[in-house]
């Protein structure tokens, strides 16, 4: 028979608080999430902007096609376009996330940046790529009627780490938390459906975005300063460079991604 | 108002007016004059003028050699050259007339074949390919087959053990079934006499004799993996993973004369599915719910058995050891390989479970009941169980050949376990590059043809890949599966 639990009395309670919160401050020390929650939202005086294109130089790969092989009914018959590296009429590159790390303050995270999910609807994650706030509630729905086992890897490097592995059997969310402990890029997987494929980029402060189908980005309300300012492709990679920022000025700088 | 045209038999009818009107409505409804019959003495002459060059003797290029006909159709290194009454999927014909660096020799600056040795090729396959003496190739009815299912492609392949070559080529869409038919599983008589075919999109399961006559159907909602009863009657029909939500049943077909029932389960979406060696027992397996059912074909009861586990695993199929007394079973989501007891007073027993990679497909048990040999569908490897110490003995990968490995049969002999690979460009479960098996010729149409990989079981080694057609997915040997 499994034990019964009572309320502690008040002085316990108060020397279990202390305890806990000794513990607690240990804990985000050793975590590492204290560092997650270095970012500070303060008045910025005479912010700027980064705005810019990105752009690829040279062929888009043709799109893969993927055979269904299961669920039908769900996922559709025939084949799945999965279109990798995707870019307009121009040569705009979509699906690209823009970022500048190591911001120690700056402005206030937007409401919506504790508010993601991630749904999983006629197999396929949707949004297909989209930015998150480290550490936040996250809800893994599936809106389809048949089984869904999303996995999620942290890429470090070459490697990668499973994030969280949830069986969803049935349709509805499920509660998960996103908090990668060694890499920002996660890739999103489906062990049931292997054509399924996602992409979320983790960020630790609200300087990260996705850019529009054009390609177009702009990163609003960034501080005066100098930034290394990243833009990556989960296919093409991750490019770097340096921008000033000045009061009350737009910078603009494109990024270019060479392929053969 | 029109009138309609009367033929007036008795002016009209004479064998002079007649002829024409029999030609033209030949030609409509599809006819086509008698097919010339070229002799391999046409053939050989061929032969001996444009090809012998290269392909003859201990060096012939690719192995293959044109100097008789028994060496042609002991076909190349590769696989066949010819398919016996289809011109159109032999390797010859489609070198000289489809090869995208041009007509086979003239790439290599030699001389090709003209139009008209080209037809007295096409000519020659399709009535057989027969020799001087009207021996047709591969018509031994003792010699083992092996049946692969192209789902891709509505078409069975059939491949001849001892040379393990394509020996025919059983085209679905000939005998009226759709395009995207899609065949997915075979199973074959022990005798070899007959072999059924489940056609998941059309809804049906064929009967086809030994000589691809088909001489049977039923119908079968979503048909997926076959069992054969080795001792009663009965042909079962699992469902395919392709429909979310397909009868909670598998069908039970009587053989001889292909009439059918339906077997509920009250379990969704049964998938594997496999006979016991006296055929008392049928094993199945759900994608939904981790669970076993037993049922019992002389009560006709039904008993569950419960396996473990926080999530579905998705059974995908099961194989028994030759002693009947060790069944193995592949899961698609947890990749594991369960193995069971099936001696256990207890029903289906789950005596040990073994972490495998991604995806674990169709097992197969070799005839010494030492290893279990299954492909794994997500991370293109091919994975050998040693079942004394229920342990991994090695992983097969890197080699060409292998991409989405789907179904297994192994020889008579116990020697070769077959591998098909569907070859369908999917990302690979490690490394996320499509995983590309790239036909040894473009053609064209081509560019995922389905293969079969041969792993001997001496050296463990994959020592063949037979290029099909596309998505090679289940398949059956004229031996018991699995026995």
């Amino acid at each position: 028979m499994l034990p019964v639990w009572e309320p502690p009395s008040s002085e316990t309670a108060n020397s279990m608080n202390r305890t806990i919160l000794l513990l607690l401050v240990a804990g985000l020390l050793l975590t590492g999430v204290a560092s997650a929650q270095d970012y500070l939202e303060e008045p910025i005086d005479s912010p700027g902007t980064i705005t810019g294109r990105v752009v690829l130089n040279g062929e888009a790969p043709a799109p893969l096609k993927l055979l269904i092989t299961k669920d039908v009914e769900v996922c559709g018959l025939g084949y799945r376009e999965r279109v990798e590296v995707d870019v307009d009429e121009n040569n705009g590159l979509k699906n690209v996330v823009v970022f500048i790390e190591d911001v120690p303050s700056g402005k206030a995270w937007s409401e919506a940046s504790v508010e993601s999910s991630i749904n999983q609807e006629t197999c396929r994650f949707q949004p297909h790529i989209q930015v998150m706030r480290n550490g936040i509630d996250i809800d893994v729905i599936n809106s389809d009627e048949t089984l869904h086992n999303i996995h999620a890897y942290e890429l470090i490097g070459r490697a990668r780490k499973t994030l969280f592995n949830i069986s969803q059997p049935e349709m509805g969310p499920i509660a998960e938390v996103m908090d990668p402990t060694r890499g920002n890029q996660i890739s999103l997987e489906c062990d049931s459906h292997d054509f399924m494929q996602g992409w979320i980029f983790v960020t630790d402060n609200p300087y990260a975005t996705v850019v529009d189908e054009h390609g177009i980005y702009e990163l609003t309300d960034v501080p005066a300063g100098t930034y290394q300012v990243s833009v990556w492709h989960p296919r093409l990679g991750i490019q770097t460079k340096e921008l000033v920022v000045n009061h009350h000025d737009s910078t603009e700088s494109d990024f270019v991604f060479d392929i053969e | 108002m029109q009138h309609p045209i009367i033929l007036d038999l008795k002016t009209d009818l004479n064998v002079k007016r007649l002829i024409p009107i029999l030609f033209v409505g030949a030609i409509l409804a599809g006819w086509s004059l008698p097919q010339r019959q070229a002799d391999w003495n046409e053939v050989d002459a061929i032969f001996q003028a444009k090809c012998v060059s290269c392909h003859a003797g201990e060096e012939a290029a690719r192995g293959l050699r044109l100097d008789s006909w028994e060496n042609l159709v002991l076909g190349s290194d590769f696989g066949e050259a010819i398919i016996a009454y289809d011109a159109d999927n032999s390797l010859v014909i489609e070198l000289a007339t489809k090869f995208s660096e041009g007509s086979h020799p003239e790439e290599l600056g030699e001389a090709t074949l003209t139009e008209e040795e080209i037809t007295v090729l096409r000519d020659w396959i399709d009535s057989g390919a027969p020799s001087s003496d009207g021996e047709i190739p591969f018509s031994n009815p003792d010699d083992p087959r092996l049946y692969v299912a192209n789902q891709g492609a509505g078409m069975v392949a059939v491949i001849d053990m001892n040379t393990n070559q394509v020996a025919r080529m059983v085209n679905l869409m000939d005998l009226g079934f759709s395009e995207f038919s899609m065949p997915h599983h075979i199973a074959v008589e022990e005798d070899g006499s007959f072999w059924y075919v489940s056609l998941i999109m059309d809804n049906k399961i064929l009967k086809f004799t030994r000589d691809n006559e088909l001489v049977g159907q039923v119908d079968a909602i979503r048909p997926g993996l076959l069992a054969l009863d080795p001792v009663g009657p009965w042909l079962y029909g699992g469902r395919s993973m392709m429909s979310v939500s397909p009868p909670e049943s598998v069908v039970q077909i009587d053989r001889e004369t292909m009439e059918s029932e339906e077997i509920g389960l009250l379990m969704p979406r049964p998938h594997a599915l496999l006979t016991n060696h006296d055929g008392s027992e049928v094993y199945i397996s759900s994608l939904a719910q981790n669970r076993v059912a037993t049922y019992h074909d002389e009560t006709g009861d039904l008993v569950f058995d419960d396996v473990e586990g926080d999530r579905p695993h998705v059974f995908i199929h099961f194989t028994i050891s030759p002693d009947g007394k060790t069944m193995v079973g592949t899961s698609e989501v947890t990749s594991n390989a369960f193995v069971f007891d099936l001696e256990s007073s207890e029903g289906v027993a789950l005596v040990d479970t073994i972490d495998v990679l991604r995806a674990p497909w169709h097992p197969i048990y070799t005839a010494d009941g030492k290893w279990v040999v299954f492909g794994n569908n997500w991370t293109n490897t091919i994975t050998i169980l040693d079942m004394e110490k229920r342990a991994i003995a090695k992983v097969i990968e890197g080699v060409e050949g292998l991409a989405q490995p789907h179904g297994s049969a192994a020889s008579p002999d116990g020697r070769y376990v077959y591998i098909s690979q569907r070859n369908l460009a999917m990302p690979d479960g490690h490394s996320k590059e499509d995983h590309v098996y790239h036909a040894r010729y473009d053609f064209g149409d081509n560019a995922h043809v389905g293969t079969v990989v041969v792993l001997d079981m001496e050296s463990k080694e994959i020592v063949k890949v037979i290029e099909t057609e596309e998505y090679a997915s289940g398949m059956g040997a004229a031996v018991i599966r699995n026995r």
